[in-house]
């Protein structure tokens, strides 16, 4: 009887604790000095996430009415219109790059938006062979934003936009790029915005889990396909200048630039509370300074290595390629913080995948 | 006063009942069997062992070879198949045979998942092949295979006590280090991030619960194998082995290690204890009345278990030789029982060189998952290892490869990151090995 009772309340308390431990969302935080992960995230969401797509959405908008525009009269100064507002939607999509996060994730925004170097043969048999679905894995390197600056950039003058099936291959991957965006605009606006926000552990598979993995995975898409790549650092030196991004405007320093913004917001929340106020708030050093600042004077030096090279990254790549190789090391310096220093400090994980805890 | 050898006999020839390994048996085998079907439908067959080209080796065990993707899956029937059999006593000699090379194979083809719960498993059915768990209240007997029994050789049952009471011990013993008592790190760092848990999670935030948990689980560690081993005291123990088990299970990434030693520490209680679990739970009418059986274990088959005692004991320890800070250099720091002890990340930045000095910057996503770059960059052996694979790989590329060299920045426990390995270091012409590395960096103690 002693035995059977003894078992029955190490049975009972054992599923009281093992009940206890599923229930890890509950969001019945007390109130006090803790830091709310779920405020930072619904801050980043409003100051950062959503309107770096509200902004990339307009700027798709602008380009759409931009193109039925010169579509309905084609001209030099309609062909300049339209090339300035596709500079500007290349510039507005790059704070959205790093978050491929939920949506974006789900239909692989940056994949189908901005996938480079351009696969220029397979455009051109596209444009004289005509294309069936831009969504076939031979198009995987020809469509996009890329594809987009190849119509529009390939020759200063109108008339050859006009000719063949490019207008229609314009369209067909403006269309692309926007149904995607939508989709992902539509389900941040319409719910997923709550649903980042309550996800507020620290598991592989939490916001601010995805947030760490993805930004880094944007920052090192940085160093690596934008910088690493047309340096030659992969190919023994040898000099890869016409794998940058937006090869045909020359646009890549810009858009470089903007796209360390958008990560270095996306760390800072704009003007909200993010992930470096986390860092603040657990302590995080770097040395004698705060970990945060460290990140932070390190995303400056990287953009204001970027902002020093010559207007066009291709030509300085060519020419004075030393300048490149300086801002791939403070690139490199800074990726070290992003992803050693600050995940160890959150406690994120970066696997679902059992660990010993090493 | 007892001699020794009376005690040595007491503790190994003595006829004991068999009824506390019929137990272990029932619960070691279903316990593995959840854990290799969680693992499967968790598609870890997949992610951890067909998706990645290139798997690190164990030193020492480079020849375990890889397999076609089915037979990583008929390696995973055969495990959850003979878990079964083990559990139910089903050609138990078959049975444990084959689920010891399957799951030991499986652990010896990639490094990156070790886990110190894998080598207990792995170490507990190596002697569970040659104990005598399958002689009562099991198919083999229903099938007149083996002769029942009701009482075995004492040592059968010590030998399972000693290896649970050793991997608590140790794994208090590497508690004992500044980082664990002195700063409460890494737990410091872990708790504040599961502030989210129920009831208690907003003490997290605290230090002083940090600093609790980290002697409270040094003190648990120490002291629950000679709690358990006391009749007075047992049941307390146990309680404790629930809530530690559960209280760290719902904390962090461990898995199934908790149910494993919570299944696994009843071989504590006493063998009256176990003939009324067994018959509670009804199995099947059995006479518990004890026998003495014959004698099981031969002379080669003892001294083979002292060896293995003494192996036990030493192996763990051999860190002691290799200079500088364990948790920085990890040389002779796997099957030593140190779990949950430091939050360590790095990144690694290899440079391929050829022989005019050219050079090829690796982006290790080109070939490693998430995890095993993870691992690798923390991890002197899997640099090793990496750079070889690298060399080899752009060889074949007909890319004349001479060195490779790699930046390599790492944090331990809150530490900012530092260089890891002199960067100019040719890695591909360094061996792995037990010698100790001499280019590593030295650890950086910037506390006590």
């Amino acid at each position: 009887m002693m035995f059977r009772s003894a078992l029955f309340f190490i049975l009972g308390s054992a599923m009281l604790v093992a009940s206890s431990g599923c229930t890890d969302n509950t969001p019945d935080q007390p109130s006090g000095s803790t830091f709310e992960r779920e405020d930072m995230l619904r801050e980043t969401a409003q100051n950062v996430i959503i309107p770096a797509y509200s902004s990339f959405k307009a700027d798709l908008g602008q380009l759409s009415s931009d193109f039925a525009q010169f579509e309905s009269s084609p001209s030099q100064s309609n062909f300049e219109v339209l090339r300035n507002s596709f500079l500007q939607a290349y510039q507005s999509w790059q704070p959205c790059s790093p978050i491929e996060i939920g949506p974006a994730a789900e239909q692989s925004l940056r994949f189908s938006v901005n996938t480079f170097p351009l696969d220029t043969a397979q455009v051109n048999s596209n444009l004289s062979t005509g294309w069936d679905n831009l969504y076939s894995a031979q198009n995987n390197d020809a469509k996009g934003l890329p594809a987009l600056d190849y119509l529009l950039f390939i020759s200063d003058d109108f008339n050859l936009f006009t000719q063949d099936s490019r207008i229609q291959y314009f369209k067909d991957n403006l269309d692309l790029v926007t149904e995607k965006l939508d989709i992902v605009y539509n389900a941040w606006n319409n719910g997923y915005a709550e649903e980042f926000a309550v996800n507020s552990g620290t598991d592989v598979g939490s916001s601010l889990g995805l947030m760490v993995n993805e930004l880094n995975f944007d920052f090192e898409l940085i160093k690596n396909a934008k910088v690493a790549i047309p340096l030659g650092l992969k190919t023994l030196g040898v000099a890869q200048p016409e794998t940058v991004e937006a090869l045909y405007s020359d646009a890549s320093k810009d858009l470089l630039i903007q796209n360390l913004k958008g990560v270095k917001n996306l760390f800072v929340a704009g003007e909200g509370t993010g992930i470096d106020d986390y860092l603040d708030n657990l302590g995080a050093k770097y040395g004698s300074e705060n970990l945060s600042n460290a990140i932070i004077a390190r995303f400056e030096s990287c953009e204001a290595k970027a902002a020093s090279l010559g207007p066009s990254l291709k030509s300085q790549i060519e020419n004075k390629p030393s300048e490149v190789e300086a801002l791939h090391s403070e690139l490199q310096n800074l990726v070290v913080l992003l992803k050693t220093d600050m995940p160890s400090q959150l406690g994120v994980q970066i696997t679902y995948q059992d660990n010993d805890g090493d | 006063m007892m001699g020794i050898r009376q005690t040595i006999h007491k503790l190994t020839s003595n006829h004991v009942s068999i009824a506390p390994l019929v137990t272990f048996r029932l619960v070691f085998g279903l316990v593995m069997f959840a854990s290799i079907l969680r693992f499967w439908m968790n598609g870890w067959i997949e992610e951890q062992y067909i998706i990645p080209d290139f798997h690190f080796k164990y030193f020492g065990f480079y020849w375990v070879p890889e397999l076609a993707d089915w037979g990583y899956y008929l390696a995973f029937a055969v495990m959850a198949l003979s878990a079964l059999g083990i559990a139910f006593g089903a050609f138990y000699r078959v049975s444990s045979v084959l689920f010891f090379i399957a799951f030991t194979g499986i652990e010896l083809i990639d490094a990156t998942y070790y886990l110190n719960h894998y080598y207990f498993v792995s170490l507990v059915s190596f002697l569970l092949i040659f104990l005598p768990v399958h002689k009562a209240l099991s198919v083999d007997v229903r099938l007149g295979l083996v002769k029942a029994a009701n009482s075995v050789p004492a040592l059968s049952i010590n030998i399972l006590k000693f290896q649970l009471g050793l991997v608590y011990f140790l794994a208090g013993l590497a508690k004992i280090n500044a980082d664990w008592l002195l700063h409460a790190m890494p737990l410091a760092i872990w708790l504040p991030a599961q502030d989210d848990f129920p009831i208690i999670g907003s003490f997290f935030q605290y230090k002083l619960t940090a600093f609790a948990f980290s002697w409270g689980g040094m003190v648990y560690d120490l002291f629950i194998p000679f709690v358990l081993l006391t009749k007075r005291f047992r049941w307390m123990g146990y309680a404790a082995v629930i809530g530690f088990h559960l209280i760290t299970w719902s904390l962090f990434q461990i898995g199934m290690f908790p149910f494993i030693m919570i299944g696994a520490t009843l071989i504590f209680f006493s063998p009256n204890f176990h003939q009324r679990l067994n018959s509670f739970f009804r199995v099947e009418p059995f006479d518990w009345n004890f026998s003495a059986a014959s004698s099981y274990f031969s002379k080669p088959l003892r001294v083979a278990l002292v060896m293995f005692v003494l192996v036990q004991v030493a192996f763990p320890l051999r860190h002691i030789v290799y200079p500088g800070n364990l948790f920085w250099h990890e040389q002779g720091y796997r099957f030593g029982w140190r779990v949950m002890l430091a939050e360590k990340a790095g990144y690694a930045q290899f440079k391929v060189e050829d022989k005019e000095g050219r050079k090829i910057y690796v982006d290790n996503r080109d070939f490693l998952t998430p995890v095993q770059e993870k691992m690798m960059s923390t991890q002197p052996d899997f640099l090793i290892q990496y750079a070889h694979f690298l060399k080899k790989h752009y060889i074949n590329q007909n890319i004349n490869a001479d060195a490779v060299k790699a930046d390599v920045f790492v944090t331990l426990n809150g530490r900012p990151s530092t260089q890891f390995i002199d960067p100019n270091t040719d890695l591909a012409a360094q061996e792995d090995g037990w010698v100790n590395k001499t280019w590593l960096l030295p650890f950086k103690a910037d506390r006590i």
